[in-house]
């Protein structure tokens, strides 16, 4: 006996070895699992009227990164958070490369310079809301006078919390265009609000209902535990084996009760029929083998 | 001890181990992911039949749809809105009710040792950990089996017909179980071959397999015969080679090579020895999905060739080597390696450029990822996806065009798809988009947009 002991334990000993050095294969790090740093752009332009390129980048840490663009590099620190940074393009060519490395992370992005007048620019939206059981489809119709084209960021708020902040690409000039969004909201009443640049654009209120309580489906299942009790006393099923024949059975009966009467849009109380008969009829059966 | 308090020893021991994988790495994976979307999904609509306007940027629900249907209504009944709130705790109540009645399968041999090596080699197969770590819909479908699997030892006629019942809904909650009941039967009966249990196992399974029409019916009329999309590249006909039976079947290697030598000097066990052998050549060369059938040969093959040396303590604490050396390095593939995504959880280098896709992009964005990403895209980014590895009814081409993407880095390859957002991660080596917005990184992933 103990010699297939010393057999296994051999055997052992050299699949640990094996193993071990095949696992090295790939980097481990099994209790220190890396915190990730993040760097990302929020809005920057795509044309530049003016002689200074501004630009929003998120950073998951204070940073000193280099700014590379019109074949200059400079540092830029970085806090942790949102950051704006606008620099002077005087000396830049019509086509832009910017280049921002922070770390291990690096954005970029590509701009023209445009002639188009530096006036006052505006963002006006109005917002049409329609539900789709737990899905608010939101349209967002915008006029917007930019003195580029650039990526915007808005915040749509849902009862006061940002529930998203979708980036847009707008044109210069003066320009009207449709944005469609969809998010997934709780059942009850909801105030849904736009926001840019900390200012309301727009506001409306919905409501959401949820799905109704299954009934049927508790019924089910307290049939199912019935039907279990019965099985077990008739035909001396251990308690155990009953406990999980009730779990497969109430599962099945959940199953069953959804595909006919939600899928197949059945009666609803076709399957809580179905399960008192079989009660019935197990009551009433002589124990056969 | 009586055999129904080991079982739920057992059952407790697994799912502890389980909950604290889940606790310790994350309750977020690449491929459970899809599940957890879904139901949530499905509670939304109150129905499987709806449109899942994420995957494959867009597409009817084909899954089976059992498990999707007692998630949202288990939801439901205790009064929560989202499947979110209740997926953890229903989770584990489905492992320990799957654990339990897998140790139950295992009651035909007389000792405990018997029972425990069994159970122990089959629950610590890398697979089984994984998929009873991420994905309930496997858990309750093979938990539907093993029950099933019980009944049928079972002569009473109503036994048999809730037997049959239960197999059909593990049939319609993962096809799978198809393929594996038989293995269980023969491996139950201790691989003997008795015709009458044949017989009726087999008339369970064709009665099972039409009765699972009630779920598969809907999706057939309305979508066709299923078939599958890239086969080779993540289908059921995927394989790693022997490299990856490596990883995949870990110290069960070394106990398969001991159990067919020590084993072929019995004439009785010849044809399981033969069965498990050449399930593991296809588990390498033909599908890694053959890996159940192997665990399946393997725990009961184990306890019939080592039944009465598994009584020595000593033979049973070298066993027992085995057995911890799997606890130990499965975890350690789990955990991932750094930033590895894919193997099974998901960390924050994976999950925060998902949660800025969500956050910072137009709900109506297009997204191209590496295929192996999109359900955790579609889940936490919440937004379309070319390509994801739900390879079933799946469009061939858009695959295709994601993976090509993917490979070559080059948005060229998505012509005609309308995608705004384009994803790639250092998987292999770096990738670049030259000459696209780079708006997103976190030294892996990063994520671009062309004009």
């Amino acid at each position: 006996m103990e010699k297939i002991a010393i057999i296994f334990l051999l055997v052992f000993i050299l699949a640990w070895n094996s193993y071990m050095e095949k696992i090295s294969w790939i980097p481990f790090n099994w209790f220190n699992i890396p915190v990730t740093e993040e760097l990302y752009l929020i809005e920057y332009p795509k044309e530049i009227s003016s002689n200074a390129m501004q630009f929003k980048v998120y950073s998951s840490k204070n940073y000193t990164c280099l700014l590379n663009f019109c074949n200059k590099t400079l540092q830029k620190s970085l806090t942790s958070g949102f950051n704006e940074i606008e620099q002077s393009i005087d000396d830049c060519g019509q086509k832009l490369s910017t280049i921002l490395s922070c770390g291990e992370s690096y954005v970029r992005f590509y701009s023209e310079r445009t002639n188009l007048s530096s006036e006052e620019q505006r963002i006006e939206a109005k917002i049409d809301t329609k539900v789709e059981k737990r899905t608010l489809e939101l349209g967002i119709n915008f006029n917007t006078k930019l003195n580029g084209a650039a990526y915007k960021n808005f915040e749509i708020l849902v009862d006061g919390n940002i529930a998203l902040n979708p980036t847009y690409l707008f044109q210069g000039g003066m320009y009207a265009s449709y944005k469609n969004e969809k998010i997934s909201l709780e059942p009850g009443r909801h105030i849904i609000e736009l926001r840019y640049g900390n200012k309301t654009l727009d506001k409306e209120s919905v409501s959401i209902n949820g799905q109704p309580y299954p009934l049927q489906t508790l019924i089910d299942i307290i049939l199912s535990l019935a039907l279990a009790f019965l099985i077990n006393k008739k035909y001396t099923l251990d308690w155990l084996t009953s406990s999980l024949m009730f779990f497969g059975l109430s599962c099945s009966a959940i199953a069953l009760q959804f595909q006919l009467q939600k899928n197949l849009e059945f009666n609803e109380w076709l399957v809580p029929i179905f399960l008192v008969c079989m009660l019935v009829l197990l009551w009433k059966s002589k124990k056969k083998r | 001890m009586e055999i129904k308090k080991e079982a739920i020893a057992f059952g407790l021991v697994f799912t502890v181990i389980i909950a604290a994988l889940i606790l310790r790495f994350g309750t977020v994976d690449w491929w459970g992911a899809y599940y957890y979307r879904n139901a949530q999904t499905t509670l939304e609509q109150g129905t499987t039949l709806y449109y899942d306007e994420l995957s494959y940027l867009g597409r009817n629900f084909t899954y089976p749809p059992v498990f999707f249907q007692i998630a949202s209504e288990i939801a439901l009944l205790l009064g929560a809105a989202n499947y979110g709130s209740v997926r953890i705790p229903f989770h584990l109540l489905v492992v320990f009710i799957y654990s339990t009645s897998l140790y139950l399968l295992f009651k035909n041999f007389k000792s405990w040792y018997e029972r425990i090596a069994g159970a122990s080699i089959f629950a610590t197969q890398a697979f089984v950990l994984t998929f009873s770590s991420t994905v309930t819909l496997h858990v309750l479908a093979y938990a539907f089996m093993n029950i099933s699997l019980l009944l049928l030892e079972r002569k009473e006629k109503v036994l048999r017909l809730i037997s049959t019942i239960l197999l059909s809904l593990a049939i319609s909650t993962h096809p799978t179980s198809v393929i594996l009941f038989p293995f269980y039967v023969y491996g139950m009966g201790l691989f003997k071959i008795d015709w009458e249990r044949i017989k009726n196992a087999a008339f369970s399974l064709i009665v099972a397999s039409a009765l699972s029409l009630i779920f598969y019916l809907p999706i057939f009329i309305q979508n066709g015969l299923p078939y599958e999309t890239a086969p080779n590249l993540w289908g059921y006909l995927l394989s790693y080679g022997w490299v990856g039976l490596f990883y995949d079947l870990q110290f069960l290697i070394p106990l398969i090579f001991l159990t067919s030598i020590f084993g072929i000097t019995k004439k009785s066990l010849w044809l399981p020895i033969l069965i498990l052998i050449l399930a593991v050549i296809a588990n390498a060369l033909i599908t890694y999905r053959a890996n159940l059938v192997v665990s399946v040969m393997l725990s009961f093959l184990f306890p019939l060739v080592f039944g009465k040396n598994l009584k020595n303590p000593i033979f049973m604490a070298t066993f027992s080597l085995f057995i911890f050396a799997n606890l130990l390095f499965i975890p350690v593939l789990f955990s991932g390696t750094t930033w590895w995504c894919k193997w099974v959880y998901a960390n924050d280098m994976c999950v925060k450029p998902m949660q800025f896709i969500s956050e910072f992009t137009s709900t109506g964005e297009n997204i191209a990822i590496n295929p192996e990403y999109g359900h955790i895209e579609a889940y936490i980014g919440k937004r379309k996806v070319l390509a994801d590895l739900y390879v079933e009814y799946a469009p061939g081409d858009k695959f295709y065009a994601e993976y090509d993407f993917y490979q070559k880095s080059d948005p060229i390859c998505l012509r005609g798809y309308n995608i705004t957002l384009f994803v790639l991660d250092d998987t292999g080596g770096v990738r670049d988009i030259q000459g696209a917005d780079r708006i997103y990184d976190n030294g892996f992933i990063h994520a671009y947009r062309e004009d």
